[in-house]
C-alpha cells in the first residue's frame, strides 16, 4: 500500500491509528494527524448514527456541568 | 459528580491545534489523562504551537488535571528517545496496553456515583470496559455538544479549522529529507513508503 492508500483507509476507518502508524513507520500520532491534514485526508469519526447517540448521552450531563461565561468554576 | 477521562492523546492534539483546549474546561469536572497521553504531546519540537498550548494548558489547571501514572508509561518515561521510536515501530499496538491499564485504573478508582465522559479519538478505545456509568465521546461528538450548549457557534467551522491549522504546524519527522536510491532527495510520502515499487528502487 502507497501512502495515500494508508491514510485514505485510515480515514475511511478502515484501519487503526495504530495500524496506520506502523505501516507508515511513524512515531505516533501526532505524526499521524499531521501526516493526515498535510495530505488533505479528514481524521476519521464514527458513523453518524453512533456520533448522534454520543451527543445523546453527553448533553444532558454537560449541561449540568458547564460553566456560564463570568462564573468561576 | 462528572469527570472526563482522556485515554488517548488523539483529542488533545487536535483541539491543542487550533488552540482550542479551554474547550475542555468549560465544565464543573475533573479531569483524568493517562500518562502516556501527556508523553505523546510533550513529544512535538518545542516551536510547534499544539505543544505550547498543551503545556500552557496543563499548567494552568492546577488539581483539575490528574495524570493516571501506568506501569507501561513509567517505563516508557526511562527510555531514550531512540528505544522509543524503536518499540513503536516493532508493535504499534503496544499504547494500548497502556490504555487498557488506564482504563482498569479508572474503572476500580472512580467512584460508582461519578458519571464519566471518555473523551477519545482512538476506535480501540470503544471495546474497552470502563466501568458503568460510562458514556465515549468522540472528539467530533464533544463539539457537536458544545454547539448544542451554545459555547460554540459552529462544531463544523472549527472542525474546518483544525484540517487547515494541521497544515501549518511545525514539523519535526516531516522536515527530514531522506535520501532515496537514487542519491536525490526524497518528500516524506517516499520516505515512508512502504510499497514493493517503493522499496525496490525506482523503475529502471
Amino acid at each position: 500500500m502507497s501512502p495515500h492508500d494508508i491514510l485514505t483507509a485510515y480515514s475511511k476507518g478502515q484501519i487503526s491509528s495504530a495500524d496506520a502508524i506502523g505501516r507508515l513507520r511513524l512515531d505516533g500520532y501526532r505524526d499521524l494527524f499531521l501526516a493526515m491534514t498535510d495530505a488533505g485526508h479528514l481524521l476519521p469519526r464514527p458513523a453518524d448514527t453512533e456520533i448522534d447517540q454520543q451527543v445523546m448521552a453527553a448533553l444532558p450531563l454537560l449541561r449540568e456541568a458547564l460553566i456560564e461565561e463570568g462564573e468561576n468554576a | 459528580m462528572l469527570d472526563l477521562v482522556i485515554p488517548d492523546s488523539g483529542p488533545l492534539i487536535t483541539l491543542g491545534s487550533v488552540n482550542r483546549l479551554d474547550l475542555i474546561d468549560r465544565f464543573r469536572c475533573g479531569i483524568l489523562i493517562a500518562d502516556m497521553v501527556g508523553y505523546e504531546i510533550e513529544r512535538g519540537p518545542d516551536t510547534a504551537p499544539d505543544k505550547a498550548a498543551f503545556s500552557k494548558w496543563f499548567k494552568g489547571r492546577g488539581n483539575r488535571v490528574q495524570t493516571v501514572d501506568t506501569t507501561y508509561g513509567s517505563m516508557w518515561s526511562k527510555l531514550s528517545e531512540e528505544d522509543r521510536k524503536a518499540i513503536k515501530r516493532q508493535n504499534p499496538h503496544a499504547g494500548e496496553l497502556a490504555i487498557r491499564e488506564f482504563t482498569d485504573r479508572i474503572r476500580e478508582t472512580i467512584p460508582a456515583e461519578d458519571q464519566v465522559l471518555v473523551l477519545f479519538e482512538e476506535d480501540a478505545v470503544k471495546g474497552m470496559n470502563f466501568g458503568d456509568h460510562v458514556h465515549l465521546l468522540h472528539t467530533y461528538a464533544f463539539l457537536l455538544t458544545l454547539e448544542n450548549l451554545k459555547v460554540i457557534p459552529s462544531a463544523q467551522a472549527i472542525v474546518d479549522q483544525i484540517h487547515n491549522a494541521g497544515r501549518n504546524l511545525a514539523r519535526d519527522t516531516f522536515e527530514r529529507r531522506a535520501r532515496v536510491p537514487s542519491g536525490d532527495a526524497a518528500d516524506w510520502q517516499s520516505d515512508y513508503d512502504t510499497s514493493e515499487e517503493a522499496r525496490s528502487g525506482p523503475p529502471v
